[in-house]
C-alpha cells in the first residue's frame, strides 16, 4: 500500500517534540500562564457586570485563539532557533514531519482548551453550559481546526523575520470562518439548543478542518524546501 | 489603443447615465430609472460600489492563480504578476468597504452594521493587509515569492467559506439591503445595462492598471538584472 | 445655494467626471511613458545584437 507518509516516522518526531517540551517545559509554564492572566485581565474589566451570553461565548474563543497564537509557532520557530532544520530536512519527507508537528500542536492545543475551558466555566459566573454535548464536540472540532490551521501558518511564518506578531496577522482571515462558526455553537450550547439543531455547524467545522489539513498536506512541501 | 478611447467614452457614459438619468416612479421610456422607495437618488451608488467589490474579488482570483503558476514553474514573472494584481485589489477593496460603509450609513444608519457581506469584504481587507505584511518580512526572492503563493492560496480557500457560512448565519444577522445584486432578477432593464456596463467598464480599468503596472515592473526587473551584470 | 440644493445631483455628476477624467488622463499618460520607454529599450537591445 503506497502510504503518503510513514506514521511511525510522524509520531516519532511527534514523541521528540513533546519530550523535549516534557523536559524544559518552556512553552507549558509560559501557556498556562498567559491563560491565567489573559483570563484575569478579563474579569478586571468585566467587574461586577456580568456579560451576556453572546459576549462570554466570544470572550471564550478570544482567550483560546490568543493562547493558541502564543504557542502553536513554537514547533517549527524552535527548529528554526536552534539550526536543527537541516537535520529534520534530512530524516523525513515533508509530509511526514508536517502531521508529526500537527499532531503535537493538537495535542497541546487539546491541553491548554481543556484548561482554558474549565477555568472559564469557574471564573466566569454567566457562562453556564445547558448542552454540555455541543459544548464538548464544539471545543474538540474547534481545537483540531485551530491547531490545523496554526501549524500551517507556523511553518509560513517559521521562515520570516517579525514571527511572533506576524503570526496573529495571517491567521486571523484563515481561522475566521471556524470561530463564526464555533462561537455560534458555543452559544447554542449555552441557550441549551436541541444537539440536533446543531448538526448543521458541526458539519461546517468537520467540513473546515479535513479542508484545511488536506490543503496543508498538498502545500507544505513548497513551504518546507528551500 | 483604440480600447482604451472605447474605455474612456464608455466609461464616461456610465457615469453620465447612472449619475444623471432621471428617477421617476413609473419609468415609461427607456432613459427613465425606478425609484426605489426608501433609496431614491441614493439608490445610484449601486452602480459604481459593486464593482469595485467584483473587481477586488476578481483580483485575488488572479492573484491565487498567478500564486500557483509560481509554484509550478518557479518563474519570477508569475510572483510578480501575483503581487499586483493583489495590491489593486487591495486598493479596489478599500474603495469597497468605504462606499459600502457610507451606502450602510444612508441606508441603514450606521457605518457598519457586521452584516453578513459587510464583514467579507473586511475580511478580504485583512487577507490582503497579512498578505503585504507577509511579503515584507521575507528578504529571499524566491521564498517570499513561494510563501506569499502559498498563503494567497490558503487565505483563497477561506474567502468560499464566508461565502457558504453567510447564508448559514444570516438568520441571526439582519437582512442584505434592499438592492440585494445576488438575489435580483427583476432589474429594471436600464438600470441593469447601466450596472453591467459599469462592471465592463471598472474591469477594463482593472486590466488596464495591472498591464501597465506589470510592464513597468518587468522594465524594472530588467534595469536590476543588467546592473547586476 | 438655492440652486446648488436643486441641482445637487448634477454637482456629483460634475465633480464624478472631473475624477474620472484626472484618472483616465493619468493612466493614459502614464502608458504613453511606458511605450516610449519599451521602444527604447527594444532599440537599445536591438542595436547591441
Amino acid at each position: 500500500m503506497n502510504k503518503i507518509f510513514n506514521i511511525n516516522s510522524a509520531l516519532t518526531i511527534f514523541i521528540k517534540d513533546f519530550r523535549s517540551e516534557l523536559r524544559t517545559r518552556y512553552a507549558l509554564n509560559a501557556l498556562i500562564m498567559f491563560v491565567i492572566t489573559t483570563l484575569a485581565i478579563i474579569l478586571f474589566a468585566v467587574a461586577n457586570e456580568t456579560p451576556s451570553i453572546e459576549i462570554s461565548a466570544g470572550i471564550l474563543w478570544i482567550v483560546i485563539f490568543f493562547s493558541a497564537m502564543s504557542g502553536m509557532a513554537r514547533t517549527f520557530v524552535s527548529e528554526e532557533e536552534r539550526g536543527t532544520v537541516m537535520t529534520l530536512h534530512l530524516i523525513a519527507k515533508p509530509s511526514t514531519i508536517f502531521f508529526g508537528k500537527l499532531l503535537f500542536n493538537l495535542i497541546l492545543l487539546f491541553l491548554m482548551n481543556i484548561f482554558t475551558v474549565v477555568l472559564y466555566i469557574i471564573l466566569i459566573p454567566s457562562f453556564i453550559v445547558q448542552n454540555a454535548s455541543i459544548f464538548i464536540l464544539t471545543v474538540v472540532l474547534g481545537t483540531i481546526g485551530l491547531s490545523a490551521a496554526s501549524t500551517i501558518i507556523a511553518a509560513i511564518i517559521a521562515k520570516s523575520n517579525t514571527k511572533g506578531t506576524l503570526y496573529p496577522v495571517l491567521s486571523f482571515p484563515i481561522l475566521l470562518p471556524l470561530l463564526m462558526i464555533v462561537i455560534k455553537s458555543t452559544k447554542s450550547a449555552l441557550e441549551g439548543v436541541e444537539f440536533a439543531k446543531a448538526m448543521g455547524d458541526f458539519q461546517v467545522m468537520i467540513a473546515y478542518f479535513v479542508v484545511i489539513i488536506a490543503v496543508s498536506y498538498l502545500l507544505f512541501d513548497y513551504v518546507w524546501k528551500d | 489603443m483604440v480600447f482604451k478611447i472605447v474605455l474612456g467614452i464608455g466609461l464616461t457614459l456610465v457615469i453620465i447615465a447612472g449619475i444623471a438619468l432621471p428617477m421617476v416612479p413609473n419609468p415609461s421610456s427607456f432613459f427613465e430609472l425606478p425609484v426605489v422607495p426608501g433609496l431614491e437618488d441614493k439608490a445610484r451608488i449601486i452602480f459604481f460600489h459593486v464593482p469595485t467589490a467584483w473587481v477586488c474579488v476578481i483580483a485575488f482570483i488572479a492573484s491565487l492563480i498567478y500564486g500557483i503558476q509560481y509554484l509550478r514553474t518557479k518563474e519570477i514573472l508569475y510572483d510578480i504578476k501575483s503581487v499586483t494584481a493583489a495590491s489593486l485589489g487591495f486598493l479596489f477593496c478599500i474603495l469597497a468597504t468605504v462606499t459600502g460603509a457610507i451606502w450602510s450609513k444612508f441606508s441603514w444608519g450606521a457605518f457598519w452594521n457586521w452584516d453578513p457581506r459587510q464583514t467579507s469584504i473586511f475580511v478580504l481587507l485583512l487577507i490582503y493587509g497579512a498578505y503585504f505584511a507577509l511579503r515584507s518580512s521575507i528578504e529571499v526572492e524566491e521564498k517570499r515569492a513561494s510563501l506569499s503563493a502559498v498563503y494567497s492560496i490558503i487565505a483563497g480557500l477561506t474567502v468560499p467559506f464566508f461565502i457558504f457560512i453567510i447564508p448559514r448565519i444570516v438568520s441571526s444577522l439582519h437582512p442584505d439591503p434592499i438592492i440585494n445584486p445576488q438575489g435580483k432578477i427583476h432589474m429594471n432593464p436600464t438600470m441593469f445595462l447601466i450596472f453591467l456596463a459599469s462592471l465592463t467598464g471598472f474591469t477594463a480599468v482593472y486590466l488596464w492598471m495591472f498591464n501597465l503596472r506589470i510592464r513597468f515592473s518587468k522594465i524594472q526587473y530588467q534595469q536590476q538584472m543588467k546592473e547586476q551584470e | 445655494m438655492e440652486f446648488l440644493n436643486q441641482n445637487s445631483l448634477y454637482i456629483v455628476l460634475i465633480i464624478t467626471l472631473i475624477c474620472w477624467f484626472g484618472i483616465f488622463g493619468y493612466l493614459f499618460s502614464l502608458d504613453k511613458k511606458i511605450n516610449k520607454l519599451e521602444e527604447k529599450i527594444n532599440k537599445e537591445s536591438k542595436a547591441v545584437k
